[in-house]
């Protein structure tokens, strides 16, 4: 059974507690969630502010980075731009004295709002807590994180960045760990290329072994041309012998980097994966999910809910939060998952149903609605998704016409106006289901950034040591329809990006992208200027 | 268990960065960046940091060059999710092609700014980014504080020092009682010491800035904006450098007042020029003489003897009679530390077409004047039609002569 532990600025709130255990009691019975042990603390706005800022870390890096986010989250709750009512962190693990890992996660709520709300935010965070344990994607970026428990992860890089700030001064720990932060952008999310690279080294070495062995049991060949042979190659293993698609591998492995440098590549490989890997790639199926809980504990248990403090529920829900020309990742996720969940109550899935082609029939072969049968379809899906998977397999044509006809897919259009030069206007261009399933697919691609790769021979490449990156996009183009010319890359961040990767390798870098004409061409940046090369196909 | 996980380093750090951008932004014209209304600075929000992170977006340029003229028309980026009303060629935003912070012109993803308001302290720093001399008080001796490095035997007891108290008290029983055992705390009367203060002074001076404001009828809004952000940089800059820095501000039409500040960062133009008036006041103010002034203030009596006077005069320099202005400003100038004139000119098309730009009469005749004044420094002039050009002004004013 799972346990809460609730506190109000450190202290343990025992009402709480005893609600929020109520909550966790109906859920996990009526809902079948499974959860770890949670942590609650209930917070006034300055310090959940710095909690959000921070990702629900108590420790973080001590950059400008973190101070902006803290003042950009605080002014936009105070100016009630946004609202932020929880926030979840996967705590990790606490090596007990038996050597078992206790997981649990901490879930840190703001003190000023009502109790009703209180109340469904206790709930909703329940859905983030059972995704974040059973979903096979959160599951995946926590082990890739190398610990079992992020917190432990972050504390470490936390003491690292103290130590740099110590050793090299403020003002060059400030250079790199910017560097790190721009660089972090061209890492696709959910890529990591270590656990495999380590197996394929392994591989390698364990041939070499054997190659070894073979060569020193040859009886004709003479003595000093066998110690030839067993004699290392220069540089051999250092370079990948295949494409790598995750920069920080080619960094931390193959540059020239002092200890500290390559300590903190490593280590924000490690949280990148966490951090930047976990929220963007489930956020839809995390927020739906959660909200879909909150609205069936809301409206059924009437115990901890009353009828009039339902209605302040609705008013507070109609009152929510306004994505003006964007996608609600609540909303979609929300309406996505309900769907699914009424779809199976009414037995709308199935060889069966499909089969069954007129519209009156398919009327008449509906079921009674079991929600339950629907909600474990429900379960099923947000513990086997990810935001990809979920639109890819459910966002279907029926469910756009019905649910989602206000989604729309724009394109940006280049103008010239004679009093303002050149212009970007963003323009809708079309509202069929195809078109729009495509824009939003897109989007789930790597959270909607350009993929990027070194290939084979692209960390050393002319042979002196210099980094060569791709641009991914053949199979863009192929997998979505595109032109190759749309594809194109905002010149001011590829120069950011080139010059932070130089801040490191201290060697000139080259990108393969294409121009506005749809031609391959390489961007090289030496340290001091940058220039362009087309290339002849 | 505390929730602060900001601490002071990362306060600290971004800080710095604030301060780096700073001198960024001193790059773009102070005058651009800062609006002053009623003597403060209008709450204007400017982009500070930004995060460059990749994106899809048009190529409005090669890598390391210059952004190009050529238009190449058409769609451009991968294609969009959106959601609310409208329909198949709706537009639903414009990107300027300008529009360099932020989100770039047609890109993806890139990270919000966050927007700080302008404050004092931080205009203070685009000012020391002009790089402009720093100005020497006149020397003057100026009490500074007490020192208490004598010793006496007399004194108020707020000034007894125990330490010396302690040592007299131990001296006196080792030479007038060896044999005894010695005791800590034994005092008698004569073994009260106590410390003797002195009176330190410092060469310095105060200042005396004194705005001379021209608003007759032919000042445009625009000029008027250019004055008061003048007016506004030019304190802070004599604050920098004095301790005591006292404002005085004159407004002139053909009459002449000193006003208060909040009078004079509020005024409307109206009514014709006549720049006598004002250092007729100049003059009063010197010599000791009552004045015009508006009610509430009190008469200002200034002595160049013990403060640098300073004088920032801002006109468009249409005065009806300027021979008599430029010999009534030969009493004045020889009291000055410094004599600023700023003749602001709008860049309105009508008003180039009534006043063709060039130096008006009165600038013509100071020039002439004062050949010598101007040669080394003390008197300084400058043409201003553009908000632009508040950075040359300043270095103009305050600046290397070169």
């Amino acid at each position: 059974m799972t346990k809460v532990l609730v506190d109000r600025n450190g202290v343990i709130d025992s009402k709480h507690t005893e609600l929020f255990q109520k909550i966790i009691n109906y859920c996990e019975k009526n809902y079948k969630l499974r959860l770890t042990d949670i942590r609650a603390h209930i917070l006034p706005l300055d310090q959940l502010s710095e909690m959000v800022a921070t990702s629900g870390f108590t420790r973080a890096p001590q950059t400008w980075q973190l101070m902006q986010e803290y003042l950009k989250i605080k002014r936009q709750k105070e100016l009630g731009n946004i609202t932020i009512f929880e926030m979840v962190s996967a705590a990790g693990g606490i090596l007990t004295k038996k050597n078992e890992t206790l997981d649990y996660t901490d879930v840190y709520i703001f003190d000023q709002d009502t109790s009703i709300i209180k109340k469904l935010v206790m709930a909703h965070s329940l859905g983030h807590v059972h995704m974040l344990t059973n979903n096979v994607f959160n599951i995946r970026a926590r082990k890739r994180a190398g610990y079992y428990s992020p917190q432990t992860a972050m504390m470490e890089l936390t003491d690292m960045v103290e130590r740099m700030y110590e050793n090299k001064g403020g003002e060059r720990t400030t250079k790199l760990i910017d560097a790190m932060e721009v660089i972090s952008s061209i890492v696709a999310v959910g890529v990591d290329d270590f656990s495999e690279m380590d197996k394929v080294i392994e591989k390698a070495e364990e041939e070499r072994v054997h190659e070894r062995k073979s060569i020193w049991q040859e009886a004709e060949t003479p003595f000093e041309d066998k110690i030839r042979r067993l004699l290392p190659k220069k540089n051999a293993g250092l370079f990948p012998d295949r494409r790598v698609n995750n920069i920080f591998y080619i960094l931390e492995k193959t540059q020239r980097l002092d200890d500290d440098e390559k300590e903190l590549v490593h280590a924000y490989r490690m949280m990148f994966q966490y951090k930047h890997g976990l929220i963007p790639e489930t956020k839809i199926t995390h927020e739906g999910f959660s909200a879909l809980l909150d609205l069936r504990f809301g409206q059924e248990c009437s115990e901890i809910v009353p009828d009039w403090e339902m209605r302040e529920y609705i008013k507070h829900r109609t009152e929510g939060m306004e994505h003006i020309r964007e996608i609600n990742p609540y909303g979609l996720g929300f309406k996505l998952l309900h769907d699914i969940m009424m779809r199976q109550a009414q037995g709308e899935y199935g060889q069966e149903y499909e089969s069954i082609t007129k519209g009156y029939e398919r009327l008449k072969a509906l079921k009674k609605p079991d929600k339950e049968k629907g909600w474990e379809k429900v379960l099923e899906v947000v513990e086997s998704c990810n935001d990809y998977n979920l639109i890819s397999q459910h966002f279907d044509e029926r469910h756009f016409r019905t649910y989602a006809r206000d989604l729309y897919a724009s394109q940006v259009e280049e103008w010239e106006s004679w009093f303002q030069g050149r212009l970007y206007v963003e323009q809708i261009i079309s509202k069929e289901f195809e078109d729009v399933k495509n824009a939003l697919l897109f989007h789930q691609v790597n959270n909607g950034r350009p993929l990027f790769y070194v290939p084979l021979g692209g960390a050393n490449f002319i042979g002196v040591g210099q980094i060569l990156i791709h641009h991914e996009i053949d199979p863009l183009i192929k997998q979505f329809s595109l032109e190759r010319k749309v594809l194109t890359l905002d010149v001011e961040s590829v120069e950011a990006v080139l010059k932070a990767i130089v801040v490191f390798t201290k060697r000139p870098v080259h990108l393969k992208t294409v121009d506005e004409d749809g031609k391959d061409i390489y961007i090289t940046y030496n340290g001091i200027k940058f220039s362009e090369t087309e290339l002849k196909r | 268990m505390s929730y602060n996980p900001v601490g002071q380093r990362a306060r600290g750090e971004y800080e710095r960065k604030l301060k780096e951008r700073d001198g960024d932004l001193v790059k773009k014209g102070i005058g651009r960046l800062i609006k002053v209304e009623n003597g403060k600075p209008v709450p204007v929000s400017i982009p500070i940091l930004f995060n460059p992170r990749i994106r899809y977006g048009p190529r409005t340029r090669k890598a390391g060059e210059e952004e190009s003229s050529e238009k190449k028309g058409g769609r451009t980026g991968p294609p969009r999710q959106g959601g609310g009303q409208g329909k198949k060629g709706d537009i639903v935003k414009i990107i300027t092609g300008k529009d360099k912070e932020g989100k770039g012109a047609g890109g993806e993803g890139g990270e919000d700014p966050v927007y700080e308001t302008i404050t004092r302290e931080r205009i203070a720093r685009y000012v020391e980014g002009l790089e402009l001399e720093f100005l020497k008080p006149g020397s003057m001796l100026k009490r500074e504080g007490w020192t208490y490095e004598n010793i006496s035997k007399n004194g108020p007891p707020s000034l007894l020092s125990t330490k010396h108290t302690l040592e007299e008290s131990i001296l006196r029983q080792i030479v007038f009682n060896p044999d005894k055992e010695l005791v800590i705390g034994d005092f008698t009367e004569g073994d009260l010491r106590f410390r003797h203060p002195k009176v330190k002074y410092k060469k310095d001076r105060d200042a005396v800035l004194i705005h001379v404001r021209d608003i007759s009828g032919s000042i445009t809004k625009e000029e008027l904006d250019i004055g008061y952000i003048i007016s506004y940089l030019t304190n802070l800059w004599i604050e920098k450098c004095y301790k005591g820095v006292r404002n005085i501000y004159v407004l002139h039409n053909e009459i002449s007042w000193q006003a208060t500040e909040k009078q004079y960062y509020s005024v409307r133009s109206t009514g014709g020029t006549n720049f006598t008036k004002a250092y007729e006041l100049l003059l009063a103010m010197l010599n000791g003489k009552d004045y015009q002034r508006k009610e509430g203030l009190e008469q200002e009596i200034l002595n160049s003897a013990e403060k640098d006077i300073y004088v920032m005069n801002i006109t468009d320099g249409e005065d009806v009679t300027p021979e008599r202005a430029v010999e009534l400003l030969g009493n004045v100038m020889p009291h000055l530390t410094r004599f600023c004139y700023l003749e602001t000119a709008s860049s309105g098309w009508i008003s180039i077409l009534i006043n063709p730009k060039g130096p008006s009469k009165f600038q013509q005749g100071l020039i002439k004047k004062f050949t010598a004044e101007e040669k080394s420094g003390k008197i300084r002039v400058y043409n201003m039609s553009d908000l632009d050009q508040v950075d040359e002004a300043l270095k103009k004013f305050y600046g290397k002569k070169t």
